[in-house]
């Protein structure tokens, strides 16, 4: 029996607020997130433009995926187009990206390096992550405007690299590598400061002592760098490399932006350029818009378990393995002992 | 202590949570309960109002003449709603119209003080609205005018559970027997009903720089320049000439989507017709002129609504531009121009141009589901049938109004209507060439809901594979055409 003191206790219990709390966040996310989400997997499956309420199954997929006539090749080809292309955006902008990051990382945690500073530095790094997708890309429309007027161009031509008397301008908005190049820029520039504030918070979570014992060892930095911090660092590593690629299957605001006048930059449009472009026009197409939203749920999905799969404990999963060997071994041993028949 | 934190804490979670909602109430509500407890303030208004309006119409229809009739009939949608709601896009319009209308302030009307009328302003672009349209009649809020951009009107006018005709309103053809006729074709939907009218027309001509012109081609007069430029065969050797005599430093042209906007409006076929895409003759023949005009330096390689595109006016890139009757101010010409004291402006002149176009525009239409009919047809009325309102109109705004008669009484008297605009042309009477160019379209069975898509991927298909990637035209035919076939799903291929 309870005394009258811990039923008191039980009464005034504020386990139950904690509920009232989160619940207004439950009631907004189911209207305005998990609605909208299975909404779209309905919409997948449904028509485009004036066939809106038709049922078509898995056709927007098919066309979205093998084409078949003029109409549905060529969204076909858009759509893959638009996939290559955010592939290539992304590897061009995680791969310099996580070389930075990952040596300044390395530089601003290593004891011996006494770099002055670092706060700041670590804080000026972070700053283009702060600053909206418009604004930079408004600012870096400005600095590479493909004219006489671009800054970048005029010291192109001041440093002698091209020459403005003789007609010649590089096409940064327009052009097809040198758009993405921009972009790719752009990107490790906003990010490189976000991944590496998170790598350093990687490294300095491995036990120090390590370090210590590496260098009385008289291991070098490369050996230290390769032994100790990159196996230590790759449950961070892991992390990084699925939240860059979410977000960088998901890019958005710099490609949709990074134009001039009202149509989008077809070498820079990424796949969710393609998905807005879809349902946002006169005509518009909710069906393939569906479609391909899905088919890159599934793409992420499944990259994303690859990189999980293959940045799996070697080590956890060996010694697993000679356990559950061990085990059979023994079993047999046992069924051997057994089938004796003593 | 503990009490307090929890009404704290319940009170942020209702804050909170209320918040969330504040995107789903609608702003009638707000505006009814304002109304309830000044109720008999708005009954005298809106009885002096239409007092007012009872005695301007008489006059006018004492004023009209010939075959034209200010008499419009009793309406056969629903009446006697409280707020007449009116939406659009912007507050470019709409304030003034209404402010006119209800004869009150455009400041009063922006604060929401004034009774009986609801102005729902998206603050979108144009090309945003119609999304904004739609979840508006999702909604089911009340919703009596709005108003519609020439791109994508015929999506509601085509939609008879969108749009009333304007017939049940009580207006007749002979109503609008002045409007420019080209503004009463994109009015009616494919069985000919009309049920949208625009107050305004949106004529435009070629505006060019009168010092580079006499110095490259001689002209002093905006009639010579006429001359040199009347079709596109004359316009493309006149280009040439600019661009040699000033050694490749200056384009007649503006930009090739501004070249687009004036020949696509003089093309003679419809680009769809048995849900099929149409290519003719005059497709290639903009190719080519324009492929001569980029390759001899004869437009520029600016897009439209750049900053370049607005400093070519200044450095003596551009020779000339194509504007529209709302794009004299700041929104082109005198933006181009460097406003008030700017490197050209008060050089520039306007002539109509290879072919007679438009650009822009937009179309009142009426909610078959209004509940405020009266309103609506007296609103209508006084800016498409009223002559001396739309005089009135025209000249306060300032704007081109769609009314023949009225228009050519504003030419006659030379009226200047705004002299930010005029000093910028050196005094010319622009709006004598634009009615001349108003006059000239002719749009008759060439308009289909997917035009503004379909001009798009023309001229973008032209610019990237025609001229910048040095395509043969079957190639660029083929890339327009799976551009089409992307974008308008429904449309039928022979392949």
């Amino acid at each position: 029996m309870a005394s009258a003191a811990q039923k008191r206790i039980k009464a005034i219990s504020y386990a139950k607020y904690g509920y009232f709390f989160i619940l207004p966040f439950f009631i907004v996310y189911f209207f305005f997130q998990f609605w909208p989400l299975i909404n779209t997997f309905i919409l997948s499956f449904h028509g485009n433009f004036s066939h809106e309420d038709e049922f078509v199954g898995f056709e927007n997929y098919k066309n979205l995926i093998f084409g078949g006539g003029r109409a549905a090749r060529s969204t076909h080809e858009s759509f893959l187009r638009t996939l290559g292309n955010t592939l290539i955006l992304w590897l061009g902008n995680f791969i310099p990206q996580i070389i930075l990051s990952l040596s300044l990382a390395v530089w601003f945690t290593d004891a011996k390096l006494k770099i002055p500073g670092k706060g700041f530095f670590k804080v000026i790094m972070y700053m283009p992550n702060i600053i909206t997708a418009a604004s930079v890309a408004v600012l870096f429309l400005q600095l590479c405007s493909q004219n006489q007027n671009g800054a970048v161009n005029q010291m192109l031509d001041k440093i002698g690299i091209i020459d403005f008397d003789k007609g010649e301008i590089v096409n940064f908005v327009r052009g097809k590598w040198e758009s993405r190049g921009v972009v790719m820029f752009v990107q490790t520039w906003m990010w490189f400061g976000n991944t590496m504030i998170m790598l350093m918070s990687g490294i300095m979570g491995i036990n120090p002592s390590l370090f210590e014992a590496a260098n009385i060892d008289g291991a070098s930095s490369g050996q230290v760098f390769r032994k100790i911090t990159l196996p230590l660092l790759s449950p961070i590593m892991v992390y990084t490399v699925v939240t860059s690629m979410i977000g960088g299957l998901q890019m958005f605001d710099i490609p949709y932006l990074y134009h001039r006048g009202t149509e989008t930059n077809a070498h820079i449009e990424t796949i969710a350029v393609f998905i807005y472009d879809k349902f946002h026009s006169l005509q518009p197409n909710y069906g393939y818009s569906g479609a391909a939203s899905v088919l890159l749920f599934i793409i992420t999905l499944v990259l994303g378990s690859v990189t999980f799969y293959l940045n799996r404990d070697q080590d956890a999963i060996a010694k697993k393995k000679q356990l559950k060997k061990l085990a059979k071994q023994a079993q047999v041993q046992n069924k051997q002992f057994g089938g004796l028949g003593i | 202590m503990n009490k307090l934190k929890r009404t704290l804490a319940l009170m942020a979670t209702l804050v909170m949570a209320t918040t969330a909602f504040v995107g789903c109430g609608d702003s009638s509500s707000s505006s009814s309960s304002s109304s309830s407890s000044e109720a008999s303030e708005s009954s005298e208004s809106s009885e002096a109002s239409e007092s007012s309006e009872a005695s301007e119409s008489s006059e006018s229809s004492e004023a009209s003449t010939g075959d034209k009739s200010t008499e419009v009939g009793a309406v056969s949608l629903a009446t006697g709603g409280d707020t007449f709601t009116v939406a659009a896009w912007n507050a470019d319009d709409v304030p003034y119209l209404i402010a006119q209308w209800k004869g009150c302030s455009v400041d009063d009307l922006t604060a929401g003080t004034v009774e009986g009328v609801n102005f729902v302003n998206f603050g979108v672009g144009g090309g945003d609205a119609s999304e904004k349209y739609d979840a508006l009649f999702n909604s089911g809020d009340d919703l009596d005018v709005y108003f519609c951009e020439a791109d994508w009107a015929l999506k509601y006018i085509n939609d008879d559970t969108k749009t009333a005709p304007l017939e049940s309103l009580g207006f007749t053809d002979a109503n609008f027997a002045d409007i420019y006729s080209y503004t009463d074709e994109i009015g009616k939907d494919s069985n000919g009903v009309r049920k949208g009218v625009s107050w305004q027309a949106a004529a435009g001509g070629f505006a060019y720089r009168t010092d580079l012109a006499e110095q490259y081609l001689g002209v002093t007069s905006p009639e010579e320049m006429q001359e040199q430029v009347s079709d596109w065969s004359k316009f493309t050797t006149a280009a040439q000439t600019v661009s040699e005599k000033s050694s490749g430093k200056t384009a007649l042209a503006d930009t090739l989507g501004g070249m687009w906007q004036v020949f696509a409006a003089g093309r003679t076929s419809a680009w769809v017709q048995d849900n099929k895409l149409v290519i003719d003759d005059s497709c290639q023949e903009f190719a080519d002129v324009a492929k001569t005009l980029w390759d001899c330096g004869g437009v520029t390689k600016n897009t439209q609504w750049s900053d370049e595109w607005y400093a070519s006016g200044q450095d003596d890139s551009t020779m000339g531009f194509f504007v529209s009757t709302w794009g004299f101010g700041d929104a082109i010409l005198a933006k181009a121009a460097g406003g008030e004291g700017g490197a050209s402006y008060g050089k520039w002149n306007v002539c109509v141009g290879p072919n007679e176009y438009f650009w822009g525009g937009t179309w009142m239409v009426v909610n078959p589901a209004t509940d405020n009919a009266e309103e609506a047809q007296s609103f209508i009325k006084m800016f498409t049938v009223d002559n001396d309102a739309i005089k009135e109109y025209a000249l306060s705004k300032p704007e081109y109004c769609n009314n023949k008669a009225v228009m050519q009484e504003i030419v006659d008297e030379k009226a200047v209507t705004n002299e930010y605009v005029t000093n910028n042309l050196g005094g010319q009477n622009y709006f004598e060439v634009l009615h001349e160019s108003a006059l000239g379209i002719n749009l008759n069975g060439l308009i289909t809901p997917y035009d503004a898509t379909i001009k798009t991927d023309f001229i973008n298909a032209v610019q990237e594979q025609y001229l910048e990637g040095g395509a043969s035209w079957d190639d660029t035919q083929e890339a327009f055409k799976d551009k089409v076939a992307e974008d308008v799903t429904t449309l039928d291929w022979e392949d």
